[in-house]
Parts: structure tokens; C-alpha cells; sequence
């Protein structure tokens, strides 16, 4: 069926502070097929961008610094690969959508320019070839009147007009995996509605696998077919969106579905107090190297949990949690 | 919920002047009542004027017209020392608390700000009043000395709510309050909102672009459209029987779980964007986007109309039944 | 009332408060090349005070052979033209320079801070009217302006501080109204707005203490660029006949700068490592003080 992509085997990432080495991110797995929508989930600080920017090379230099591991790219190991053969990886077999599209797009130009420029960086190709490129681009990612719009700067586009310019120049060299770093937190509910549809349509016409970080559990549900929920740098829980939604073995999974607010239609709902995760994500520094790193906010805490920490280990298939006393019937 | 109104708004219009002469409609003919106890949600995507409402009601933005109730007395009229004293009885709370709490300022210090103002009581049992806020949001008294980079957003939202809750007011305006936090401290956030409001007798008028999060909170809620209420109804009027082609369509985007791998389904689809609010359309403002709208619809503006108990709506299509004809 | 049982952890200690001011002091004693300008400037701080008590020649008496080189004589760094010790004229002229230099950088500072805290508090008319006065200001030829101050007024210490403060707020004024707005919006202006804070309160308790960190670094390098130009008007003779300065060294010793060089070094390379000490310690201030600039 579909190909293997991307496998992330024991990723590490340790960045160097003023209080000496500390480990961002620890034994990150996980694999990727094409035309695959992975969804990492997790708050703020747990490691979730930082995982985005190793696979495109992007990790800050020099504190920054791949310390183990490997990112295989249909084979290859871009762990170790060379500055120049990651800025033709970046673009071309993967690219990025970030949250900003106000900063994220170069004032000064235009947008079509700046979707040909992003080609001519790939490509030997005539401007003729890739302005129009560009104008199809903008077509499809569905922008009314493309040819008058390539003319115009990204300050005279509305807010879900600029991160539909960033999904073209991120799709323009037909990337085999596009990485959406919370792609409509900054946008109005209906605009990303239209943009996770644009995101699905473009998938399915174009095979492009997508990693999707966001916070937001509905649209994880909505998009993503399997999902990695990430604490304190670590993968915590890996399966398919259904497992995700409806059997979530580790409590902070549980604990991240049960902490929204869900929209209800009944006339007669008396929305129940949401369950808290109590505390907050530990800061890296501080994270005790013994024992579970959610323990202190877990409410299935048991003392084992305090003395030795759980790795991930297959519970179904498709579907691994590292916790010692998981979740047994979630709902 | 008793029946003493709180808060009513009359016609209100804040419009800003532009540089080269033209005006931004920001708030454009707005109407509600809040009364006592009450949780009362505005909500809306950016550029709705649901922030630039909730602003105008603690005169943080001069209206342009309009009358603003507060317990009996009009705002509006109100100066210097009697608008001071007034000020007392509203309180705010701000969306990001890396931006409300002055970072120069010991928490302690803030929390108690708004007593030294109002020298509310002697010093001695101001201290006493700032501890007791603190326990009350869920901090501890000796966090009191630590500056605001010493706490973590969730904590730094919890300063922000005792200072609200300092002077004991009656209205809490809550400007986006979780917007900028982390899901899991916005639960610990929502639940402590929940309970403030129980345990004193708050009432809010709450603002959020999020409509799960002001079903949870809000008791009645109103939809804000370029400027205007389209809708305006309680929670189990507005998400049981959604009238209005936007308020459907706003309800419809919301992402969630139910609608398992089906991102490209079962959402009602807009057309383009909205208008301008500085040039807004004649007739219905959502008229250009609706696909129901008529031509009619373009030519005159619907009012806000009584359908059933307090659920009324602002559209030429849906008639005194609440049918769509 | 009623309590809410809290859901917080109580067992975790409650840390030190770190004031911003702390925070920013850690950073500035990390920075080593602002250290020793630090260093450097109390040096010449406490020489300026003490020297003149403890080194009791006078500067402008002639007290030895004119243009004895240093190390010749009982006068270790020589004596100029004049037969004037230039130990003397060091420590002496320092005491003037760093006087003018830290008066006219206050006089600036003042004025500055003052028109760009109302400009940007105030906004509209108000702005309108102060940014016009200070654009005025700001054309003027600086040295000519000053020149002309001082040699209408007699050149005392205080005349030529003035001169100097008075063409030299401009830049303070600009940068104090910027921050002004930036500050001006934050939530935290909103909040004490809300609360009925007066104007008075909120600008100089609430928005200047926020808005500081970039106008210190200025200040700081406005003490600098008055002692700079102090010694040019000093050394155009435009400075206090009673009065020695390192900047009338200069200019005392100018024409003989062949014979003697020494009496234009020293001097000069004294205002050359004092204006760089400032300098690093300014660079030492916008590091502590924004630290987010840091690392690049």
C-alpha cells in the first residue's frame, strides 16, 4: 500500500544554557507513510516544534544540537547530513507552514514573486515558467482572481489569504511531507475551517503526508490519521486519531480531551466542571531525571511511578503508551 | 440570577476616526442587558467589536454615542471623580498575562493597586484583603513578594483575577481570558472563573472567539457581526436552535472530536470575507457571504428581532416563527 | 465569604524575589569588557573627588621647566608649555570634565524624557506640538548653537552644561515618546486606567519605570558624548578661563604638539578611554537590560 516515509528512530536534541546542558528532547520515535497525517499534540513547551524544526534542519545553532539518533528520509539520514543537502531537502522534499503568516511572508515582495522565487531556489526554470506556476499555485489553494492577486504584497491580503499564500509557496516544489506548525491558531474559526478543508483537498490531490503540531484536539480529530501526544520532550502515547479520541490510555492524554470545553448542541446541556491537569509542564531544567515526568500531575500516580520511568511499549496494535498505570476504561 | 440589571447598553456606536478622514465602524448600533448574576457572552471572530463593546463599557474607549447603564447611572455623563468612583464596580480582566501585570511590580503590590486607589480601608487591612485573594484564586499568600516573570501564565492569570476581584465589583469584564493559555491551565482557569462567579455573586460579560468555551461559561450570549448583534439568545436557544446563517456557520467551523477524519466535511462553508467596517454595506452587513441572502437583504438593514423568550435575531429570512422562509 | 479550596501544591517552596532590577544587575556583572569600564570610571570617579586633596599641586602654576618630558622630573608626567604640571591638569581637568559631562547628560535627559513622555502619553495636538519644538532643535548646528550660548552667557561650568544639555535632548525626546506608546498600550496601563489611576501616576509610576531600560542606555551614552563635547568647546578655548579641563589641555597644547606631544596625548588619551568606558558600560546596560537581543 503506502511507501514508508519518514522514521524518526531515538531522536535526542540537547540545547546548551547558562545552567549547562539540557535534554529537549529524548528518544523520539516514530514513523511516517506517504499521504500519512500524523498530528503531534502536547502543550506548550513539550517539545512539539522543536521536533519539526530537527527534521528540517532547523534546530537553533550553536546552542542547539542534534545529541542522538536518526531522521531517515526514505533512507536517508538527514541527522547527519550536510548544510548544503538540507537546503534542498528544505523546500523541496519537505517544507514548513508556520503559525505567523503576517511574519512569515517577506513584506517587500510579492506574493507571486516570492512563490516563483521559492521554485527558481529548486529549479532551473525561466521566470516565464514559474510565474505562472505561481498563478496556478494560487489557484489552487483557492484565491480568487489569482492573477491579479500575485501582483499585490502581503499586507494588502486578509490574515487566511496570507497563510493560503504560505501553503503555495509550501506546496509549489510538491513536497513529499509538508510540516504544519499550528497552522490556524492565529486565525478566525471560519477562515481555518476553509484552511483545514484546503489542507485535506490539497492532501488528497497532491499525496503529500502531513505532520500537523497543534493544542487543539478538534482538529487533531478532524485531520490527523494517527496522533503523537508529546510531554516534557518525550513521546507519551502514540495511535490512531480513534484511539486517540475514544480509548486514550495515558492520563495526560485523557486529561488533554477532558480539559476543553466541547460545543454541544443539546438545548438542555449543563456543562459538568471540566477536569483539570493540575500544575504545569515542568521547565526542562528542573525535570527530575528519575521517575515519570507527568507523575507530578498525574492522577493515576502510583509509587512506581515516582522511582523508574516508563517507555513506550505496544499495548495494541498501533497504538503504545508509555505510562506505568494507564487509563483502563477511559470513557 | 436575580432580576436587578447590572448593566445595559443602549445603541452603542464607538467609531475611530482615520487619519485621511474616513471612519472605522467598530462598534455600530449594539443593544443588551445584563443582569445580576449573570454570565453574559459576546462572541465573535476579530473585527466584530466584541473587545472594542466590552472596552467601551469600562470607558477604556470613548464611544460615540450610545447610553451605558451601569447599576441605574449613565457612564456616558459621568467625569473625574464621580467616573472614578464609579470604576470601582467594573472590573477587567485582560487576555494575555504576560501583558497585564506590570512587570516592575511585586504581585502583592498589584493585586492591591486597585485598593490604594480607592484607599479602601486602612493599609493594614488592605494586606489582610490582598492575602485573602490570593487564597481565594488559588495562590499562596507568601507568593506575594515575587515579581510577575516568577510565575507561570496560568499563576499570572490568577494575579490578574485578584486584582479584578479586589475592590469587590459587581461586573467582572472578562476580555478573552484564556485565549492565551496553554489547554490545560484553561480548564484550571475556566473552573476557577465558574467558581468565583458562584461563590460571590459575579456577573460577567465575557468575550471569546471560542464558542465551546462560552457555552461552558455563559448563561445568555450574543453574536456579534461587523459591529452589530445578529443574535442574541440563551445558551440553550442559541446552540439548541442557531437562527441566524452566520451564527450557524460560526457553529458548524468549530473542530471537534465527533467529526473524527472528516476535516472536509460537515462544515457550512463561507463565501469571501467580510466587509469593511469602514465602509459597511447598506442593507444586511452579512448579506455579501450568506447563502441564503436575497436581493432584498442588500437593500435594508434587518433589525434585531423577538422570535421567543429572549432568543431574538437580525435577519430578513427568518420569520416571527423562526422559520426560514 | 466563602473560601475555595486551592488545588495548588503547597509543598513546593516559594523562590527569592528577583526583581527585574537583580536580574538585570546578574547580567551586567557577566558582561566583563562593562565591568572594567565600570571599573574604569569609578577609578576616574574617586581620582576626580580625592585627587585634588591628596595631590595638592596646582594645575596652573608654573612649577617646573616648560616642556619637560614625564619621567624627568619630580612631576612625573612632565609639564606643558607653561611649565604647568600635567599630572596636576589631569586629575584637576577631570573633575570639571566628568562634572559638565554627567550635568549636561542630566540637563538632556530631563528635557528629553520630559517632552517625549507627554508627546507620547498624550498623543494628538499635544505630540504635534512637542515633536515640532523638538524637530526645531533638532537642525540646529549644534556646535554653532552651543558655541553661541556660551559666548553670550559668561563660560562657566553651568553655562557651557546647559549649552551642551540643551542640544543634546533631542535624540532622549524621540526615543522616550516611542517607548511612551509602545507602553502606553500595554494591558497593564489599561488595567490601572480601569481602576481610575490618575495621568500623573501613570506616567511617571507605571509607564516610565517600564519604558526606562532602553533611555538608561541612552543616558548612559549621553554622559559620554558631553564629555566629547566639552573637550571641543573647550579645546576651541570656549571653556572657563579659571577652570582646567582635559578638553582646554588640548587646546593649550595644541601648537606645540611637535615639541611637545605629550601635552595633547595624555589628555586625549584619557577622554579617549573614559568616552570608551562609557560606551562599554552602555553596551553592558542594553545587554542586561534587553536581554532578548542577547545571543545574536
Amino acid at each position: 500500500m503506502s511507501t514508508r516515509l519518514l522514521s524518526v528512530r531515538d531522536l535526542g536534541i540537547t540545547f546548551l544554557t547558562d545552567d549547562g546542558e539540557i535534554e529537549v528532547l529524548r528518544d523520539v520515535s516514530f514513523e511516517l507513510n506517504s499521504g500519512e497525517v500524523l498530528g503531534i499534540v502536547g502543550e506548550s513547551g513539550c517539545g512539539k516544534s522543536m521536533t519539526a524544526l530537527a527534521l528540517i534542519g532547523l534546530i537553533p545553532k550553536p546552542f542547539g544540537r542534534i545529541s542522538n539518533g536518526r531522521i531517515l528520509l526514505e533512507g536517508e539520514d538527514l541527522a547527519v547530513a550536510s548544510e548544503k543537502r538540507l537546503r534542498q531537502v528544505r523546500g523541496n522534499d519537505i517544507s514548513m507552514v508556520f503559525q505567523e503568516p503576517m511574519t512569515s511572508l517577506n513584506p517587500v515582495f510579492t506574493v507571486g514573486h516570492q512563490i516563483s522565487e521559492t521554485l527558481r531556489a529548486h529549479f532551473d526554470m525561466s521566470s516565464r515558467e514559474t510565474w505562472s506556476r505561481a498563478i496556478e499555485m494560487l489557484k489552487l489553494v483557492g484565491i480568487p482572481s489569482p492573477e491579479k492577486r500575485a501582483n499585490e504584497y502581503p499586507h494588502q491580503l486578509s490574515g487566511g489569504m496570507r497563510q493560503r499564500v504560505m501553503i503555495a509557496i509550501a506546496l509549489v516544489c510538491e513536497p513529499k511531507l509538508l510540516i504544519a506548525d499550528e497552522p490556524t491558531t492565529a486565525l478566525d474559526v471560519t477562515v481555518q475551517a476553509e484552511i483545514l478543508q484546503l489542507f485535506r483537498e490539497l492532501q488528497e490531490k497532491t499525496g503529500t503526508a502531513i505532520i500537523l503540531i497543534t493544542h487543539d484536539i478538534g482538529v487533531v480529530a478532524e485531520m490527523a490519521d494517527r496522533v503523537m501526544v508529546m510531554y516534557a520532550g518525550k513521546v507519551v502515547e502514540t495511535g490512531t486519531a480513534r484511539d486517540f479520541v475514544y480509548d486514550p490510555m495515558h492520563p495526560y492524554t485523557h486529561g488533554l480531551i477532558s480539559c476543553v470545553p466541547k460545543l454541544v448542541h443539546n438545548p438542555s446541556y449543563d456543562p459538568a466542571p471540566l477536569l483539570e491537569i493540575p500544575g504545569v509542564v515542568p521547565s526542562l531544567r528542573e525535570l527530575k531525571r528519575t521517575g515519570c515526568p507527568f507523575a507530578p500531575r498525574c492522577k493515576n500516580e502510583i509509587d512506581k511511578c515516582r522511582s523508574a520511568e516508563p517507555s513506550l511499549a505496544e499495548i495494541a496494535d498501533d497504538h503504545a503508551v508509555a505510562c506505568w498505570n494507564r487509563m483502563e476504561t477511559a470513557w | 440570577m436575580s432580576d436587578e440589571t447590572i448593566l445595559e447598553v443602549k445603541d452603542l456606536k464607538v467609531h475611530f476616526p482615520l487619519r485621511n478622514g474616513a471612519v472605522v465602524h467598530a462598534v455600530d448600533g449594539v443593544s443588551f442587558e445584563l443582569k445580576n448574576g449573570m454570565a453574559f457572552g459576546l462572541v465573535g471572530e476579530s473585527g466584530s467589536g466584541k473587545s472594542t463593546t466590552a472596552l467601551a463599557c469600562a470607558r477604556l474607549v470613548k464611544a460615540t454615542a450610545g447610553e451605558i447603564f451601569l447599576k441605574g447611572t449613565n457612564i456616558l455623563d459621568l467625569d473625574g471623580e464621580d467616573m472614578r468612583q464609579m470604576r470601582r464596580f467594573t472590573q477587567i480582566i485582560f487576555q494575555d498575562p504576560y501583558a497585564s501585570l506590570n512587570p516592575r511590580e511585586r504581585a502583592g503590590a498589584i493585586v492591591g493597586r486597585p485598593l490604594d486607589l480607592m484607599r479602601v480601608g486602612k493599609p493594614q487591612e488592605r494586606r489582610k484583603r490582598v492575602a485573602e485573594l490570593f487564597e481565594i484564586v488559588g495562590l499562596r499568600p507568601e507568593q506575594q513578594e515575587l515579581f510577575p516573570h516568577q510565575f507561570s501564565g496560568g499563576q499570572r492569570q490568577r494575579i490578574g483575577i485578584a486584582r479584578a476581584l479586589a475592590t469587590q465589583p459587581e461586573l467582572v469584564i472578562c476580555d478573552e481570558p484564556v485565549s492565551a493559555l496553554d489547554v490545560a491551565i484553561q480548564a484550571q482557569i475556566l473552573n476557577l472563573l465558574n467558581r468565583l462567579k458562584k461563590d460571590f455573586g459575579l456577573t460577567y460579560l465575557f468575550i471569546s472567539h471560542d464558542l465551546a468555551i462560552v457555552q461552558y461559561i455563559c448563561d445568555v450570549i450574543a453574536v456579534m457581526y461587523l459591529g452589530q448583534i445578529i443574535e442574541i439568545g440563551t445558551k440553550s436557544e442559541l446552540y439548541g436552535n442557531p437562527l441566524h446563517p452566520y451564527t450557524n456557520a460560526l457553529i458548524s467551523a468549530v473542530p471537534s472530536v465527533e467529526n473524527l477524519g472528516k476535516a472536509d466535511k460537515g462544515h457550512v462553508r463561507l463565501r469571501g470575507e467580510p466587509p469593511s467596517p469602514i465602509s459597511p454595506p447598506v442593507g444586511c452587513r452579512f448579506a455579501g457571504r450568506c447563502s441564503f441572502a436575497l436581493d432584498s437583504c442588500k437593500k435594508s438593514a434587518p433589525r434585531l428581532t423577538r422570535i421567543k423568550g429572549e432568543h431574538m435575531v437580525a435577519c430578513h429570512r427568518i420569520n416571527s416563527d423562526g422559520k426560514l422562509v | 465569604m466563602t473560601y475555595i479550596s486551592q488545588p495548588s501544591a503547597p509543598e513546593v517552596p516559594v523562590p527569592e524575589p528577583v526583581s527585574p532590577a537583580r536580574q538585570a544587575w546578574r547580567m551586567f556583572r557577566a558582561h566583563h569588557a562593562a565591568m572594567a569600564g565600570l571599573a574604569f570610571l569609578g577609578f576616574i570617579c574617586l581620582v576626580s573627588i580625592v585627587g585634588p586633596y591628596l595631590y595638592t599641586v596646582s594645575p596652573r602654576d608654573m612649577v617646573w621647566a616648560p616642556f619637560t618630558p614625564p619621567g624627568a622630573s619630580q612631576y612625573i608626567l612632565g609639564t606643558d608649555y607653561l611649565g604647568r604640571d600635567l599630572l596636576a591638569g589631569l586629575i584637576n581637568g577631570g573633575r570639571i570634565t566628568i562634572t559638565v559631562g554627567l550635568t549636561a547628560a542630566l540637563i538632556a535627559v530631563t528635557i528629553g524624557v520630559t517632552v517625549g513622555a507627554f508627546a507620547g502619553f498624550f498623543g494628538g495636538q499635544v505630540d504635534n506640538i512637542l515633536m515640532r519644538i523638538t524637530e526645531f532643535f533638532q537642525v540646529l548646528p549644534y556646535l554653532l548653537f552651543a558655541m553661541v550660548v556660551v559666548m553670550l552667557f559668561s563660560p562657566t561650568i553651568i553655562n557651557i552644561s546647559i549649552a551642551i544639555g540643551i542640544v543634546s535632548w533631542t535624540d532622549m525626546a524621540r526615543l522616550t515618546r516611542g517607548e511612551f506608546m509602545r507602553v502606553r498600550e500595554m494591558d497593564y496601563v489599561k488595567a490601572e486606567r480601569s481602576i481610575g489611576a490618575r495621568n500623573a501616576w501613570l506616567i511617571w509610576a507605571v509607564i516610565l519605570p517600564n519604558a526606562a531600560p532602553p533611555l538608561i542606555v541612552v543616558a548612559a551614552l549621553a554622559i559620554g558624548n558631553a564629555i566629547l563635547f566639552e573637550a571641543g568647546l573647550s579645546f576651541l578655548g570656549l571653556s572657563d578661563p579659571n577652570t582646567m579641563s582635559w578638553g582646554r589641555m588640548i587646546g593649550d597644547n595644541r601648537p606645540f604638539i611637535l615639541d611637545n606631544s605629550w601635552g595633547v596625548t595624555l589628555p586625549g588619551t584619557i577622554i579617549f578611554l573614559t568616552v570608551l568606558a562609557v560606551s562599554l558600560v552602555g553596551d553592558g546596560l542594553n545587554d542586561a537590560l534587553n536581554p532578548k537581543l542577547r545571543h545574536r
